[in-house]
């Protein structure tokens, strides 16, 4: 949908009707609308629905072992006979609270050392720099493993780990604009009147890099769920008996041979629409500030 | 040259002989397999016997050289499917005498007692990273090893042995290698070729070696200097499937022609057209719940009576029946369901100290003091009966095991969290400091004699958890050093109303086998053997002869 | 040029060294180690400490780091603990397969790509782009995992055309090309399908950018016929930053992907890095490491010389 999809009463000189116009904002910023949207059930099935739904994700019910959707298993059961909408939002909940919190720390290490390394020396700036070429080259893989051996795979340690391996994208983009700002007018001025480093870059480079930061902020929270994901999917996330989406469909992976597609699809379709909402709304508020810089 | 109508008889000879042909060479080989696929339970990394650490190892090996003693089903030794005819024992269990059958080498060597000593020395060089080090008391047990002739040699212990114990469990390490080709290497070299197969050109066993794909598949070819029945196949492969469920879809698509049978298919794969569900006889094996008694912050598994309540929580035969669909054996004491022949009377009966009761645990629970917590966990002294298990990575019913085993802990007030590893980590773990681990889930192979000096004993190479009683040393002593099964009987009973570690159900080993292939029931040896002149084909996937 | 070459190298073998001995003190310093992999359930306290005895990995770590280096600098990747290999020669048997794969897999998904991306950039503005444009953000958060899982689903189990895993059919003692392809497809699909979506949105805008250039409309007012216009100039200059993407994922080609080659059981780098890493191999770990520095680097400064040879200021304009 684009500006001229729907005609707008006020396109057309007169004055619009209440829906109208608001379909029409709609779809001036559908993008944006459709991510956060879809952010909002993510949002809903992770957090809310846990609490509302009553089924215990733990119980076993053999009888019922590989059933598909039917009204007393609204998606089916497992192989042991496991609710798996229970499990479904069980491993919602566990994902998406390791996974947020280890975006918002990746963001933050990310911004401060993006920030530090661009303000800094030339040689200090060079030598960070390097540093972030390598853990940037650095197989995900192995240090997670690592540290998997170290510690007990705990939602703190987790996020810890997570955060700990998607700040250096952020890094990189953080310094580059802080160079680039850097020489900007009113920088100079500032620091022409005496202003220190850290009030430089939190007063006036974040608020320049405001916008970018944010749309970053939101990819990254779709990376986080997503390497969550990939990592319990190895077996290396979250722990047993807590269940993730990425470790569900791991285990529908492992009898796919007996074609247990609402085992397979629900969790998928769930990380996918992380994914999708991060996508979509980091897009969104691109396309709404991309003139504003 | 030829006038036309000689040309048309010859090629009429022809033809016919033509059309004769495939007839006549199936008839002379109707059971031909061609190509066979069976999967390898794990990653092949060595076909050495030597370095046979891993069932899949071991299996790689199995099939190129023969073994000294071949213990069947019923934990009898099968003498013709050994390299040994005859083992005369002294009356107090120091000497044995052994006869070996007349065999040959690939290359036409005969097999003598010098390629048993030459495996014996290499056994020795390779001390602790000898995968069967301490198994059987070898090698520190033999004060001698010497060749009579040819096909005699002598063992020589250095104190009187349980000569059962010692077959089984010693005597049958020693393989005999050939020196003739092997020993211009040293020990170094045999480790960095243990992978390359133009190293193992001289065999004795049914197979030999064509290639390796390293992570993938291990291809072999019949051995035709083979002094053993001919196999009924042209090609026989190893190979590596990474995870159960695959396994099975790849002997849905006709890719393999045997694949194990997770539990959770059993119901799925009923109807598989080209496939049958084939049970092979039980493996010399338990699953058991390993405890850290050095470690204080469980100091409550020191206590028998709270080991006893942990065995006496759990419904072995409910687990047996859910999960593994009646395919499985209750294990209450240290006797794999292989080695039932060795198992006491009394247990035989049925008559085990520990069995599922959950009353009775919590009134052993009570009497060691424990109370419940206001979340239904035992507590004493303020410490709550809680412990973290480690277990390793990979397999859905090893899970599904966990949590029947959590969910019936639980029922009696015992707690247990899971942290899972990977394997190689959980070992590294165990064997680490005393307070790095807590519990543990764990297995047992055993060879034929299920006596517990491995596990059980004081300081035993395989006891992590440092139990430690003077009865159980003195009954596994007895039990490995005094002829007869008295003292055997005795250490099984004691075991059991022990619980050293928690004994668990054994999962029936059940296959899945295109309907193609026969005698795999024979192919399966307990403990890990494996025959492959067993095997045959039948084109119409007829009935089993 | 030279001298750019040579800055960029210089620093670039920076980057690799400090790569190379983060990952070296990381993974040495994990508890356990191959001797347990290797004893397996045998593994004691006393036959752990022998193993690392005969391996030479009971020596102190500087130590050990340093003779690394040595045999590098001999041209020696070392030998691997658990496989008993040179670990060239590993590195080398799996490569061809990832090699195989990824190139199959980047050949697709460029063709698409431009193609895609041709019809997004001409039509840009329009419905055609405004769906590819809408596809791309789907396909683009299609989780890698999840695609896998779905393919197989339907096309090795439910419709039960295409095999699921490995690289070839072992029942045929003489696989051809045919077996390797049928076992390539549903991996390569796996991968295009998740590449498409972003390689196709950089040539689309690229395509958009370049028709908004002045010498398109010289051109076109000089009366040039749009598809030469679109052919001739418009594709190589928009296919520079498909260059830069291209070689920016040009170590992927040799690395592979952990979670499409374990779904796959596809015996490529990716697959044996995850199962070095698991059974601390660590010659292998390190070597694989190495190589993807290596190939970082290499794949940035290639990138930008063919964008150097594909500048338009040596173009029609």
């Amino acid at each position: 949908m684009s500006e001229h999809a729907i005609p707008t009463a006020t396109s057309a000189g007169m004055p619009a009707a209440p829906l109208a116009r608001w379909l029409g904002w709609i779809g001036q910023r559908s993008t944006l609308v459709a991510g956060l949207t879809i952010t909002a059930v993510i949002l809903f099935v992770g957090f809310i629905a846990p609490f509302l739904y009553p089924a215990d994700p733990y119980a076993i019910h053999p009888a019922h072992a590989l059933e598909g959707p039917s009204a007393a298993f609204p998606l089916g059961t497992d192989e042991l006979g496991r609710d798996e909408l229970a499990l479904l939002l069980s491993g919602g909940f566990a994902t998406l609270v390791v996974a947020l919190p280890a975006a918002i720390l990746a963001f933050v290490v990310g911004v401060a050392y993006g920030l530090a390394a661009g303000l800094a020396p030339a040689w200090l700036d060079r030598l960070m720099m390097r540093i972030l070429d390598a853990v940037l080259a650095l197989p995900s893989l192995i240090i997670l493993i690592f540290f998997a051996s170290l510690v007990t795979l705990d939602n703190t340690s987790l996020i810890l780990l997570l955060g700990l391996i998607s700040w250096p994208g952020l890094a990189r983009l953080v310094r580059n604009e802080a160079l680039a700002q850097r020489g900007r007018d009113f920088v100079l001025a500032a620091e022409q009147l005496g202003a220190g480093r850290m009030y430089i870059a939190r007063v006036h480079l974040l608020r320049v890099m405001a916008p970018v930061l944010v749309v970053n902020g939101t990819f990254m929270v779709g990376d986080s769920v997503f390497a969550l994901s990939s990592l319990s999917f190895l077996g290396l996330g979250v722990q047993p008996p807590q269940v993730s989406w990425g470790s569900l469909l791991e285990s529908a992976l492992d009898i796919i041979a007996l074609d247990p597609w609402w085992l397979i699809l629900p969790p998928g379709l769930l990380v996918f629409g992380s994914l999708l909402a991060a996508s979509l709304t980091g897009q969104g508020l691109l396309q709404r500030w991309g003139g504003h810089r | 040259m030829l006038g036309r109508a000689h040309r048309m008889k010859i090629l009429a000879f022809f033809l016919a002989a033509a059309l004769v042909w495939p007839i006549a060479a199936r008839a002379a080989d109707p059971h031909d397999c061609g190509t066979v696929i069976v999967p390898a339970n794990a990653d092949i990394t060595s076909f050495s016997p030597l370095f046979a650490n891993a069932l899949a190892n071991g299996q790689a090996a199995e099939v190129m050289y023969e073994n000294l003693i071949w213990i069947d089903r019923h934990a009898q030794i099968d003498w013709s499917r050994s390299l040994v005819t005859a083992i005369t024992a002294s009356d107090d269990g120091t000497t044995y005498d052994v006869t070996l059958r007349p065999w040959h080498w690939s290359d036409g060597t005969l097999v003598t007692s010098a390629d048993v000593l030459y495996g014996f020395k290499l056994i020795k060089e390779l001390g602790t990273t000898y995968p069967g080090y301490g198994q059987g008391g070898m090698p520190d047990i033999i004060k001698s090893l010497t060749a009579t002739d040819a096909t005699h040699f002598r063992v020589v212990l250095t104190h009187p042995a349980n000569p059962t114990w010692f077959i089984y469990e010693g005597l049958s390490q020693l393989t005999p290698l050939p020196s003739h080709d092997w020993s211009r290497y040293n020990i170094d070299q045999l480790w960095q070729l243990q992978t390359t197969p133009s190293f193992y050109k001289t065999i004795d066993g049914p197979l030999r070696l064509e290639r390796f794909d390293i992570g993938r598949d291990a291809v072999y070819v019949p051995n035709p200097a083979f002094d053993g029945p001919k196999v009924k196949f042209s090609r026989f492969i190893f190979t590596f499937i990474e995870g159960d469920g695959v396994a099975v879809q790849q002997i849905e698509a006709g890719n393999i022609d045997v694949s194990g049978l997770p539990t959770e298919f059993y119901s799925g794969v009923q109807h598989i057209p080209g496939v049958r569900i084939e049970q092979i006889a039980p493996q010399a094996s338990y699953d058991y719940l390993g405890l850290n008694l050095k470690n204080s912050k469980v100091a409550f598994f020191r206590d028998v009576r709270v080991r006893d309540a942990m065995a006496d929580s759990q419904d072995q035969k409910k687990f047996i029946q859910v999960v593994l669909h009646g395919l499985g054996y209750e294990v209450h004491g240290p006797v794999t369901p292989a080695n039932l022949a060795f198992e006491a009377p009394q247990l035989q009966r049925g008559d085990y100290p520990t069995g599922y009761d959950p009353a009775k645990a919590r009134a052993l629970l009570k009497a060691a003091g424990f109370t419940p917590g206001p979340d239904g966990i035992m507590q004493k002294d303020g410490q709550r009966l809680s412990f973290v298990v480690l277990t390793a990575t990979g397999s859905t019913e090893g899970d599904e095991m966990i949590e029947f085993i959590q969910a019936d802990l639980r029922a009696v007030g015992i707690e247990m969290k899971v942290h899972e590893v990977e394997f190689n980590q959980m070992l590294a773990i165990m064997n680490g400091p005393a307070d790095g681990w807590e519990a543990a889930d764990s297995g047992m192979f055993s060879n034929g004699y299920p006596s517990g000096e491995g596990l059980f004993a004081t300081g035993a190479y395989l006891n992590n958890g440092g139990y430690s009683d003077k009865t159980m040393d003195q009954l596994i002593n007895d039990s490995v050093n005094k002829p007869g099964l008295s003292a055997l009987y005795a250490y099984e009973i004691y075991a059991s109303a022990q619980q050293p570690v928690i004994f668990g159900a054994s999962p029936a080993p059940v296959l899945l086998v295109s309907d193609r292939l026969h005698g795999v029931y024979d192919f399966y040896g307990p403990g890990g053997l494996l025959d492959p002149t067993k095997l045959y084909c039948t084109s119409d996937g007829g009935t089993e002869s | 040029m030279i001298r750019m070459v040579g800055t960029r190298l210089a620093s670039s073998t920076l980057t690799i060294f400090i790569l190379v001995t983060m990952v070296f003190f990381m993974v040495h310093l994990t508890p356990g180690g191959p001797a347990y992999s290797i004893l397996g359930m045998k593994a004691t306290a006393a036959s752990v400490a022998e193993l690392n005895q005969r391996l030479g990995l009971d020596q102190p770590i500087i130590e050990q780091y340093g003779i690394w280096w040595w045999h590098l600098l001999h041209g020696q990747l070392g030998y691997s603990y658990l496989l008993s290999r040179p670990v060239g020669e590993l590195l080398w048997q799996y490569e061809i397969n990832t090699l195989v794969f990824y190139t199959v897999s980047i050949v697709v998904s460029t063709l698409l790509s431009i193609l895609i991306g041709l019809v997004q950039g001409v039509y840009f503005g329009r419905w055609p782009a405004k769906l590819i444009g809408g596809l791309q953000l789907a396909f683009y958060a299609l989780p890698a995992f999840f695609v896998a899982a779905m393919l197989v689903l339907w096309f090795s189990v439910q419709l039960k055309i295409l095999p699921a895993s490995g690289i070839t059919n072992l029942r045929l003692a003489d696989p051809g090309v045919g077996s390797y392809a049928a076992h390539l497809v549903l991996p390569v699909t796996t991968i295009t399908l998740l590449t498409v979506a972003s390689l196709s949105r950089y040539f689309g805008e690229a395509v958009h950018e370049e028709l908004g250039k002045d010498y398109v409309r010289t051109a076109r007012a000089k009366g040039v016929g749009f598809p030469a216009i679109l052919f001739g100039h418009v594709l190589r200059n928009a296919l520079r930053p498909l260059v830069t993407i291209l070689g920016l994922s040009f170590p992927y080609i040799f690395t592979g992907g952990v979670i499409v080659e374990s779904v796959f059981n596809y015996p490529g780098l990716g697959w044996l890095m995850w199962r070095s890493a698991l059974s601390q191999d660590y010659p292998i770990l390190i070597a694989i490491v190495l190589l993807i520095g290596i190939l970082t680097v290499v794949g940035n400064l290639l990138a930008d010389l063919v964008n150097g040879l594909l500048d338009p200021r040596a173009s029609y304009e």
